[in-house]
This record gives C-alpha cells, structure tokens and sequence, in this order.
C-alpha cells in the first residue's frame, strides 16, 4: 500500500506536467492549421470579394445548366450580406460553402444526363404497337 | 522510291486509323447523345399501367382528385371542404375580368368564345415552335387587343384562368400527340424535368409521383402523376389563395432546395405539356382545393 502511493506521488508530476503541455499545445495550435484557411489571417475585402465572384461564377454555371440549388443562392447571399457588414471573414466562409454547393449541383446536373431515362416505367410489353394505341374508349386527341 | 512508298503506305494507315476512330467517336457520340426515348403514347400507356399496378382497385381515372383517391379520410374532409368552396369568389372574380372589354370594344370573349376551352391547352404550336398553355394564350389575347399583358402571378390572371377551369368542367384531356420534331423535343424535355433529380436533397419529380406515390411523406400521401394537371388553378390550404400549376411546380422545387424557375418558363411549359399529354382521358375538374 505505502509502495503504491510511493509510486503515484511519483508519477504525479510527470503527469501533470504532460496533460498541462498537451493542453498548452492545443491552445496554442496555429489556427491556420485548423482546415479553416478561408476565414482566419489577414482577411481583406478584397479577399472576401474574389471568393464570392469565384462562387457567383460556379453558381451562374449551375443555372445555365438548369440545376441550380437554393442553398447556394442562400449561402451567396449570405456572404454578400456579411461582405457589406465588414465581416470579410465570415463573408469569405459563405462564398466557400456556396461554391461547394454549386460545384456539387454541376455534378447533378452532369448525372442526371443520361440517368433520367431509366425512371420511368417501362410500357407494358404488347400493349404498344407503333406510336398510337390510344384507348379506344377514350376520345381521340384534338 | 522504295522508301517513300513505304512512307506513303505508312502515312495511309495512319490516316486509316485517324478516320476510323473518328468515325467511332462520332458514331459513339451519336449513341450517346441521342438517348432512346420512348413515344408519348408509349409513356402514357406505361404510366397508366404503372399506376394499375400500383393502385389496384383504383380506377386512373380516379387520380384527378389526387391523394384524394385512396386516402378516405382525406376524401371526407375534401368534400366537406366542397360545400363552401374556397375558390368560389376567385371564380366569380374571373367572371368578372373575364366579361370587362377591352379598350378597343373586344374582349376575352372574342379569343376565347363561351370561355369554357380549357381542353385545348396546352398544345405546341409549330410556327411559334413553343408549348402554348392557357395563361399565356389569355396574354396574348390581351396583346392582340392593344391590352398589356398580365404578370403571371397576378390575381387577375389567376382568377381568369379559374374561371375557364370551372367552364370546362367534365372535358376530357386530349393533347395531340407530338409528332412533328420540334414538338417532340418539347415533349421530351418536359419529360427529361419531370425526371431529373435536383436541389440539394436530390429529388426528381417523380421520385415521389412515380416511384413513392402513395407513400407518405412525414404526414401526407403522395399523389399519382396522372391528373397533376386536371385540377389546376387549385384552391391551396397553405397559401389561403388560388394559385396556378406552375406555383405549384415552383413550390416543389423549392422544397427539395431546388432554384425555382418562372412561372411560364420555357422549362415549365415543356413540364405541363408532358404531364398533359400523359393525363389524357382524364376529365377536367378545376379548380379544385388541396391542402
């Protein structure tokens, strides 16, 4: 028993000296190394501005094609509102995220070519012959 | 001389190769980009055959009242709901607007005789080479009088457009099938949008009309493709108001995150000129009332 505490009051202060080194370096973790590169460091407006022309370009892409999404609209607005109110960082990170989106939607709109096709029911085998086997019952087309 | 006719044999297979594989891309191109689509008739016929399957029991017929042909409780409420209808002063409005001349003594009349001529929209018309629809036909009947044309989300032209649904009560729904080229395009694109996945949650139209109809959705059944278009400009619970389909259309892309496209839209004519084409044989009820 007095060998076990012998041991802890040993051990005690590498161990506080570890947990408060580890703690000290997650503090003072760089934050540019925290995968958020967009919204920390000398942040301009400037800055915030090519972001959002950059998402602006891949969301007017995603239009043409048809596809565009809400969201990135949202986002794109978003960053604009915060570019006006000064808060470039913040602006910055809405202009990333709305690129994202619309990147995403230019990949839908890339899938959906050629996979629209198969959702449809197929027609029942035998029951159409040519392009008009309208029901006899129903009225015929004007 | 030897030389150069081994060169000259050289630079021929070469150039061989260089068309045939040219030649390949081209025919793959070709393949690729023409997708094998089925004819209108053909879809119709599936969609109703699909829909058989799907609600045994249930005439086609029935899905021009939507969820309201199998959720009996629904039905109940919907026809309680008919008593007093909601659109009822929206048809009366366009009545109204409807019998107002023009400034040059005409009016809606002279384009649209007794009024009651919703079967005849939408078609494609071949020298303009566009989907005609019902609200745009009314536009330009106002132009041809000297009259501006109306924003397609105005009241007015809304209530007009009530007021020749409710005329046209009990006609059947016959579009002519498209067969000229262009006509056929506009077809397939409407198709193409009724089953393109889009927005953020990656939804197509018919991943619910379709494949899901007669599922629910949190709370609600999902209705059946087939008479989308039958009942339209419908009294909506939500929006407290009569609205037109492409409101509708604009409101389903929305909530699957979608960018919306106008109201009249190239893209959203092409959308209810297929779905017209595929309801044909089912009656005309608008306007009617859904939640």
């Amino acid at each position: 028993m007095a060998h076990l505490k012998m041991n802890t009051l040993r051990t005690l202060p590498i161990a506080l000296t570890l947990t408060t080194g580890l703690f000290l370096t997650a503090c003072t973790e760089p934050r540019d190394n925290q995968n958020t590169d967009s919204i920390t460091g000398p942040m301009t407006a400037s800055t915030a501005n090519t972001a959002i022309e950059q998402a602006q370009e891949e969301y007017t892409a995603s239009q043409q094609v048809g596809h565009a999404w809400s969201s990135a609209q949202a986002a794109l607005d978003a960053a604009t509102t915060a570019h006006d109110a000064g808060d470039f960082a913040r602006a910055a990170s809405e202009a990333d995220h709305a690129a994202v989106l619309a990147e995403a939607s230019l990949v839908q709109a890339s899938a959906e070519q050629g996979a629209w096709l198969e959702r449809f029911p197929k027609a029942p085998e035998g029951k159409i012959s040519g392009t008009s086997t309208q029901d006899s019952s129903e009225p015929e087309p004007e | 001389m030897s030389v150069n006719t081994k060169r000259g044999g050289a630079m021929s297979k070469v150039l061989d190769s260089v068309v045939a594989g040219l030649v390949t891309l081209f025919l793959y191109g070709l393949a690729s980009s023409t997708p094998a689509y089925a004819g209108p008739e053909a879809d119709r016929q599936a969609m109703r055959a699909h829909y058989e399957k799907r609600f045994p029991g249930i005439p086609v017929e029935a899905h021009k009242d939507g969820v309201y042909a199998f959720d009996e409780n629904a039905r109940e409420q919907w026809l309680e709901l008919e008593d007093f209808p909601p659109y009822e002063i929206a048809v009366d409005e366009g009545e109204e607007f409807f019998n107002i001349p023009f400034a040059d003594g005409a009016s809606y009349s002279d384009c649209f005789s007794d009024g009651a001529v919703k079967s005849q929209y939408p078609y494609f018309d071949e020298d303009r080479s566009e989907v005609i629809t019902l609200e745009l036909a009314i536009n330009d009947c106002r132009r041809q009088h000297g009259e501006e044309p109306l924003p397609y989300n105005s009241a007015e032209i809304v209530r007009l457009s009530a007021y020749i649904a409710f005329l046209s009560r009990g006609q059947i729904i016959a579009v002519a099938e498209p067969s000229s080229e262009s006509a056929l395009a506009a077809y397939n694109e409407g198709k193409r949008f009724y089953a393109s996945r889009r927005g953020q949650l990656n939804f197509a139209c018919n991943s619910c009309h379709v494949q899901l109809a007669g599922n629910r959705l949190r709370s609600e059944h999902l209705s059946a493709s087939l008479g989308h278009v039958s009942h339209w400009p419908a009294y909506r619970l939500k929006w407290q108001d009569v609205g037109s389909l492409h409101r509708r259309f604009a409101r389903c892309n929305q909530q699957v995150r979608a960018e919306p496209f106008a109201q009249q839209s190239v893209e959203y004519r092409n959308l209810e000129y297929f779905l017209t084409y595929i309801s044909n044989g089912l009656p005309l009820n608008g306007p009617a009332i859904r939640k």
